[in-house]
């Protein structure tokens, strides 16, 4: 019990089976899923496609309902209205009402956590600031949002109610790599401020820049489970890194390995990211205060 | 077949309000014990903010652009339309105008409500609702409260359209009355009404009181101790409300209910003057009017009378063959002379039928008047042992209260004209209580309305027809002097009386057709008195407000539709839903006990046994019809658009009915709209 209490979310053999008209089995999208995810880690869900993490993230926010097994998320059933008030949810493409503006999307989902108007008018501009939707944006119906501008309104509505767990479902889909990184760099923020976020994604480099735990999925079987650095640590090959080294020192140091029998070492330059190649090209060329995105014009 | 069985047992109690015990339970089971934990953290700001959503999306959608649409329409088919007068051009206006209001407000609110959930559900845009601290109750409520703003801002458009349109016009038109009376003769029949339009207004709003009782006699009555009605024409109808133990044969109570069978009395008496009276050449009247060749000579000397049972619906149970006539030729026109028939235990109707029922007596002497007094009509249960004294039953009401019916008309009992010293002729007798206008000095008018039946004769084809009315208050016991004037077919008249005979509201008025070879169609809401006036905008108001409960039940059964199919589907299941009761209703007498055996009959099986399955196919479908419509709501509740167009106040109980049926049916299936879609995965 206190293993439920003490976690953000935990599952004890969590399993969704689709079935057809007549009852009949057709899918098991999730088989047996046992989980715990600490409070203040951000946790990935990773898979292929069709691997259960979608099913595990409804299953968990109580949009389905499991045919086996148990979930509790901040020590409450799922499903529950004391655990809505308590999370965030950003679903895997803007769910949201297209004939409503920014501001107004916003003060909708504020009044449904019954947020006073008073802090909605402070909390609504805030947020907007912080996914980056300057003020033209914000009066545009939501229609006319680039799919960039829709995942940051997205994001926005998640964190209306400054919760206590965030769900993130394929959070960077449609944002240039500037906007993958500011997602990533609001997700550390998050973490942080001592928030809980489980991220549920498909691009790696996305999970692995941010997670501090990751679990993997495939035909809704949990894979892999454990810390990042840990999963990724390859143990039998030792890398260490100089900077500034010329020819000179670094054939006494090939000569060195040789006389330890070390004659199979690899010596090359480091490569950057081309994230980082692109995010330094872009920033080196838009001025102070500017919106980089074409969508923000 | 056992579920039929059970609902067609079910106790008085239960069958009687069964869609108040059907909505109950559903609240109570759906809200305080299934539901009991969302109905703790119900919040009604959240339910705003629902709807406040979807009010907007039919906004920017674009919804209210239907007003201007429906507006020109209206606009355009007031063009075209041919009145007869000014009161008609208004109420043809009128009626056109909340037409199309009441069918773009439906139509809007049944395809706003299907289509919203399903398309919330297809495009996930429920994810974001349902994870955020919403109950599905709120949701249920927030979108029914949505659409309902939005058929109430419809409803606000084409009600100030329908109120600008209809004051524009009727300025034009009532001037057009005045510069008629100005040049129109002062005898001419429609300047009571024109005169009545001039000093009210085209727009009025009515206010009226119904007469409690119609009785078509043949002479006025004088008290409540005797009354006569015409032989030949129509029949008397007294109710009888009997408990099964009171048929029990006197003196042993162990004897089935008319086991010794039940025996009849009337005791009649009769106007033999009939000669003088002749004089209505009935070979003259066409075969829907025309009355059997009455019997020719100086004077009756005998009244021949006819006695059958009707039940509670006034459908015949026991026909007068079926009764044995110990005496049912009689000759003192006193009426001491009892008639007497006996109804024999092999012919007697099932007891269910002998609850409440009528015996139904028929003067067969054509023309002749006969009368009936208080007492003079009794059942009578044999004893079963010779020492035990028969039972006297007494019927259920008073002779004031007895239904006293003319020939069936186009429209209702007929009252035949003429003159009454020289032919026989009815007097439509419509007894008022507590009616009483709120002042009794002036004239208060009266507005009267029937269907006008013609001889084919020529000359009684043109004449225009006249009535003659009298009123006599029943506690001072004074009568007003006749007051004629002429009427037209279905059209309403206007005619004013002293307000001195109308004071406690207690009165007698007596109509009568004046007019040789002309019949009138008379029903209880032929005559009104009209008590008050009250503004045309308020009663506008009123129908409107109508109209949107109307329109929150069509919301409500959309919603709880689309919660479980897609929203094509969920639109035919919404007006199946509204229009079922209707539907069975239309169906009638098709629906009645022994329609199996008619259908399997005419369809000609033959062998027994599969005639007897048809039978009972039939007999149970016909069954679940019944019983189904008594579950649907009731739309005929919410018709407050005739009441506008006779320029008629609508009664506040209107509103009332249309909110119970909300409340036995759209609350109900709100909450079971709620319990399916807690139970629902909204994740497609």
């Amino acid at each position: 019990m206190q293993e439920k209490t003490a976690t953000a979310i935990h599952t004890e053999g969590l399993t969704k089976i689709y079935r057809d008209f007549w009852g009949r089995d057709k899918v098991v999208a999730l088989d047996g899923l046992d989980l715990s995810i600490n409070r203040g880690e951000v946790f990935g869900l990773l898979g292929p496609n069709g691997s259960g993490k979608s099913t595990a993230i409804k299953l968990l926010l109580g949009l389905i309902f499991p045919t086996r097994g148990k979930a509790w998320v901040l020590g409450d059933p799922i499903g529950s209205n004391e655990v809505n008030k308590r999370i965030g949810f950003l679903p895997e493409e803007s769910y949201l009402y297209r004939f409503l503006n920014g501001e107004e999307t916003l003060k909708f989902y504020g009044r449904l956590f019954k947020i006073p108007s008073r802090d909605l008018k402070r909390r609504v501009p805030e947020l907007l600031d912080i996914v980056g939707l300057d003020a033209k944006a914000r009066k545009r119906k939501l229609r006319e949002y680039s799919k960039g501008m829709a995942r940051r309104i997205g994001l926005a509505q998640a964190l209306i109610n400054d919760p206590e767990l965030i769900l993130l479902d394929e959070p960077t889909t449609g944002l240039d790599p500037i906007g993958t990184r500011e997602m990533k760099d609001l997700i550390l923020s998050l973490k942080n401020q001592g928030k809980t976020v489980l991220l549920c994604s498909h691009l790696l480099a996305d999970v692995q820049d941010v997670c501090d735990r990751i679990t993997i999925l495939f035909k809704g079987k949990r894979m892999e489970l454990g810390a990042v650095k840990d999963l990724l640590q390859v143990r039998d090959v030792t890398q260490i890194s100089f900077k500034g080294m010329n020819e000179s020192q670094l054939s006494q140091v090939k000569q060195f390995l040789g006389t330890m029998g070390v004659n199979n070492a690899e010596i090359t330059h480091p490569t950057t990211t081309l994230e980082d190649l692109f995010i330094r090209i872009v920033r080196e060329n838009t001025a102070v205060g500017q919106s980089y995105t074409s969508g923000d014009r | 077949m056992t579920v039929m069985h059970t609902i067609a047992a079910l106790p008085p109690m239960i069958d009687r309000y069964l869609e108040w015990w059907i909505a109950g339970t559903i609240i109570i089971v759906g809200l305080l014990v299934y539901g009991l934990r969302d109905v703790a953290v119900f919040s009604l700001s959240r339910v705003w903010a629902i709807s406040s959503v979807c009010f907007a999306e039919s906004i920017r959608k674009r919804v209210l652009w239907i007003t201007p649409l429906a507006i020109i329409g209206i606009v355009l088919v007031s063009q075209f339309q041919r009145p007869i007068d000014e009161a008609d051009a208004v109420r043809q206006m009128l009626k056109v105008s909340l037409f199309a209001t009441g069918l773009i407000v439906t139509i809007t609110a049944v395809i706003l409500a299907c289509t919203n959930l399903p398309k919330e559900i297809e495009n996930r845009v429920i994810f974001t609702i349902v994870t955020k601290p919403t109950t599905r109750l709120e949701i249920v409520a927030g979108k029914v409260l949505g659409f309902a703003r939005v058929s109430a801002a419809i409803l606000i458009i084409m009600g100030l359209f329908t109120f600008g349109f209809l004051y524009f016009n009727s300025f034009s038109l009532q001037r057009g009355i005045t510069e008629r009376l100005q040049t129109m003769d002062a005898s001419s029949a429609s300047r009571p009404t024109l005169e009545y339009y001039r000093d009210n207004g085209l727009l009025t709003a009515r206010g009226l009181a119904s007469p409690v009782s119609l009785q078509v006699l043949a002479r006025e009555a004088v008290d409540d101790s005797e009354r006569w009605f015409l032989g030949g024409e129509g029949d008397v109808l007294v109710p009888f409300d009997i408990p099964a133990e009171l048929l029990v044969p006197p003196g042993d109570a162990s004897a089935p209910p008319l086991s010794a069978g039940l025996a009849i009395i009337v005791n009649t008496g009769f106007d033999g003057r009939v000669a003088p009276r002749r004089g209505l050449p009935d070979s003259t009247l066409p075969p829907t009017i025309a009355a059997p060749q009455p019997a020719r000579g100086n004077t009756v000397s005998e009244a021949k009378v006819d006695v059958s049972l009707l039940d509670s619906m006034q459908t015949t149970i026991v026909a007068s063959t079926a009764l044995t006539a110990a005496q049912s030729s009689l000759t003192d026109p006193t009426g001491q002379e009892p008639g007497q028939w006996f109804l024999p235990p092999q012919a007697a109707p099932n007891i269910e039928n002998m609850r409440q029922f009528y015996v139904a007596i028929v003067g067969l002497n054509d023309g002749v008047e006969m009368s009936l007094k208080s007492g003079s009509v009794k059942l009578l249960v044999p004893p079963a042992t010779p020492n035990a004294q028969p039972r006297i039953i007494e019927p259920a009401a008073p002779l004031s209260r007895w239904v006293f019916r003319g020939r069936y008309g186009r429209t209702g009992f007929q009252v035949r004209g003429g003159d009454a010293q020289k032919s026989p002729t009815h007097v439509g007798t419509f007894s008022f209580r507590d009616a009483a206008p709120p002042s009794s000095s002036g004239m208060i008018p009266f507005e009267f309305r029937a269907d006008i039946e013609r001889s084919g004769s020529d000359d009684a084809d043109e004449a225009p027809t006249k009535l003659s009315v009298v009123v006599r208050n029943n506690q001072s016991g004074r009568q007003s002097e006749p007051i004629t004037t002429l009427i037209e077919s279905n059209r309403p008249i206007f005619f004013k009386v002293p307000g001195e005979f109308l004071a406690s509201g207690d009165y007698d008025v007596f109509v009568r057709c004046v007019t040789q070879g002309h019949y009138i169609s008379v029903s209880r809401a032929s005559l009104s008195v009209v008590r008050s006036s009250e503004s045309f905008v308020f009663n506008l108001s009123k129908s409107l407000l109508v109209m949107w409960l109307m329109a929150i039940l069509v919301i409500s059964t959309a919603i709880f539709a689309s919660t479980f199919l897609s929203w094509p589907i969920a639109i035919v299941l919404t007006l199946v839903m509204l229009l079922g009761r209707w539907g069975v209703v239309q169906l009638g007498d098709a629906l009645q006990p022994g329609i199996g055996n008619q259908v399997a009959t005419d369809l000609g099986f033959q062998r027994p046994e599969v005639t007897v399955t048809a039978s009972k196919v039939v007999e149970a479908l016909a069954k679940f019809l019944t019983v189904s419509a008594k579950v649907l709501p009731d739309i005929s509740q919410f018709a407050s658009i005739e009441d506008l167009e006779r320029g008629v106040a609508v009664p506040a109980v209107k509103v009332r009915d249309s909110l119970l049926v909300l409340l036995t049916f759209a609350v109900p299936l709100s909450v079971l709209s709620y319990v399916i879609l807690r139970n629902k995965e909204v994740a497609p």
